[in-house]
C-alpha cells in the first residue's frame, strides 16, 4: 500500500459516513472536516509508528497535514 | 510556517473575532456582537484579553482566543484569574499546531507572571488541546437531576402522549408527596422573574468566602453583570428568607419543560443548604407546572454534590466535561498549591464564562 492508501485507511477506518466518498490527493481533508487539531493527534501518532518519523511542533500546520499529497510530501522529507 | 499570533485590540478587532465566532458556532439565535461587548468590555472585573491567529502571508485571521479576567477568594483573600473562554478557528486551519499556538498565549501571560493562575470549563475535545499545552484537569464536571414530573418519563415507558399526561396527573401529586418536603415554616421563598440583586447578596459573598477556600467573587457587582446584564440568557430566582434576612438565592434558566440551575448561594453553608434545595425542588414544583426535571451541572469535589444528592437528585453522565487549572508555581507556589486542588473550590456551571 501506498502512504496515501495508508492515511487514508487511518483517517477513514472510524468513520462510517462515507456519502460523499473518499477524498481526491489534493482534496482538503481540515475544509471537508476528515481532521482537526484533535485528530491531527492521533493522525501523528499513527504517522510516527508507522513510518518511524518524529513530528515536531512546528510541523503542525495546515500546509502539511491539509491534503493526503501534503502529508506523503512532508512525510517524505523526514525519511 | 507563515502564522503568528497577536494580542488583539479588543475595539478594532472586535468584527473579525466576532465574524469568526459567527463562521464557527453552531447557535444561530446567538447574539455574538452584544455577548463579545458583554464578555471583552464590559467585565466589572477589568478588559478581557484576546489574541489573533494571523496567516501571515494572506494576511487573514484565521482565528482567536479570549480569556476573561474573574475576581477570586483565595482563603478570603481577593486575586483576580483569566477564565479561559472564546477558542475559536476557522475550519481549514484547524490543525494542531495553530490551536497549540493559540492556547498557549494565556498559559505564557501565566508563566509571566501577568496573573496567577487560570482556569477553563472546556469539552471533551478542547480539553486534549490544553492538555497538550501544559495545562491540568483540575475536576470533572457532572449533571445532576431531579424529575420532578413523571410525564416525560411516562411517555418514554408508555410512548403516547395521551396516557402518558393522564398517569401523570395523578401520579405527580402521589408520588411527590413523599418526594417534596414541607418547607420549613420559618422560611419565606420569593420568586423573581428577572435577576433581583441587593446589598444582602454582598453578605451572602462574604459568607461563602468564608466557607470555601477556592471560590469566585458572586458579589453584588459580579451577579448585575454577570447574570442581570447577560444579552443571551434569561436568569431567574428565587430568595430564600429566615427572619427576614436572605438566607439563600438559586439562580437558573427555564428551556422548555426543563429548569437548569446556574448557581446557589447559601449562608452558613454546612447547615442550610439541605434545607435550601429541598425549599427550592417544593418551590419550582409549585410555581412551575410545566417544568418535568431540575438539572445542575457542577464540579465533581463540590461539597454541595453531596446535598444534592441527599435531596434525591442523582448523576447523569451525558453532559460529563473537565475543568481545567493552570498556575504559576514559581511566583507563587502557595497560592498554586491551593488553586490547583479540585477539592479546595466551590466551583458550578456558573463560574463558566457567559
Amino acid at each position: 500500500m501506498s502512504i496515501q492508501d495508508d492515511v487514508l485507511k487511518f483517517l477513514t477506518d472510524d468513520t462510517t459516513d462515507n456519502e460523499t466518498g473518499n477524498p481526491g490527493p489534493d482534496d482538503s481533508l481540515l475544509e471537508a472536516g476528515i481532521i482537526d487539531s484533535v485528530k491531527m493527534l492521533e493522525l501523528i501518532a499513527f504517522i510516527e509508528k508507522t513510518y518511524g518519523i518524529k513530528v515536531a511542533e512546528e510541523d503542525l500546520f495546515p500546509e502539511n497535514f491539509d491534503t493526503l499529497n501534503a502529508i506523503e510530501t512532508f512525510i517524505n522529507s523526514k525519511k | 510556517m507563515g502564522y503568528l499570533v497577536r494580542q488583539a485590540d479588543l475595539e478594532k478587532d472586535m468584527n473579525t473575532m466576532v465574524q469568526i465566532l459567527i463562521n464557527n458556532r453552531e447557535r444561530k439565535d446567538f447574539d455574538y456582537a452584544a455577548r463579545f461587548r458583554h464578555v471583552y468590555l464590559n467585565n466589572p472585573a477589568g478588559l478581557a484579553k484576546a489574541w489573533i491567529v494571523w496567516n501571515e502571508e494572506q494576511q487573514l485571521a484565521v482565528g482567536f482566543t479570549g480569556v476573561f479576567p474573574r475576581e477570586m477568594y483565595i482563603d478570603g483573600q481577593k486575586k483576580i484569574c483569566w477564565n479561559c473562554g472564546d477558542f475559536s478557528i476557522e475550519k481549514k486551519f484547524r490543525s494542531l499546531g495553530i490551536a497549540l499556538m493559540l492556547r498557549k498565549a494565556a498559559k505564557d501571560d501565566i508563566d509571566r507572571g501577568e496573573m496567577p493562575f487560570l482556569y477553563a470549563h472546556p469539552n471533551e475535545r478542547m480539553e486534549v488541546i490544553h492538555l497538550k499545552a501544559g495545562h491540568f484537569r483540575l475536576a470533572g464536571m457532572t449533571r445532576y437531576a431531579f424529575p420532578l414530573r413523571f410525564y416525560r418519563l411516562l411517555k418514554n415507558k408508555i410512548g403516547r402522549e395521551l396516557p402518558a399526561s393522564a398517569a401523570a396527573f395523578f401520579l405527580n401529586p402521589l408520588l411527590n408527596l413523599f418526594r417534596l418536603k414541607r418547607s420549613a415554616a420559618d422560611l419565606k421563598i420569593q420568586f423573581h422573574p428577572k435577576l433581583n440583586i441587593t446589598a444582602e447578596h454582598d453578605r451572602l459573598d462574604q459568607n461563602m468566602a468564608e466557607n470555601f477556600r477556592v471560590i469566585g467573587v458572586r458579589n453584588q457587582v459580579y451577579l448585575n453583570w454577570k447574570m442581570g446584564q447577560n444579552p443571551n440568557h434569561q436568569v431567574q430566582q428565587f430568595d430564600i428568607h429566615r427572619a427576614g434576612q436572605l438566607l439563600a438565592s438559586v439562580f437558573f434558566e427555564v428551556k422548555n419543560d426543563a429548569l437548569f440551575m446556574v448557581d446557589l448561594m447559601v449562608s452558613d453553608f454546612s447547615q442550610n443548604s439541605t434545607l435550601v434545595i429541598e425549599a427550592f425542588k417544593t418551590a419550582v414544583y409549585r410555581e412551575f407546572p410545566g417544568i418535568n426535571s431540575l438539572s445542575f451541572i457542577l464540579q465533581e469535589f463540590n461539597p454541595l454534590v453531596q446535598n444534592l444528592k441527599k435531596c434525591g437528585f442523582s448523576r447523569r453522565s451525558d453532559a460529563d466535561s473537565g475543568a481545567i487549572i493552570y498556575a504559576n508555581s514559581k511566583n507563587e507556589p502557595e497560592l498554586a498549591k491551593i488553586v490547583t486542588n479540585g477539592s479546595n473550590w466551590f466551583m458550578t456551571v456558573g463560574d463558566r464564562d457567559s
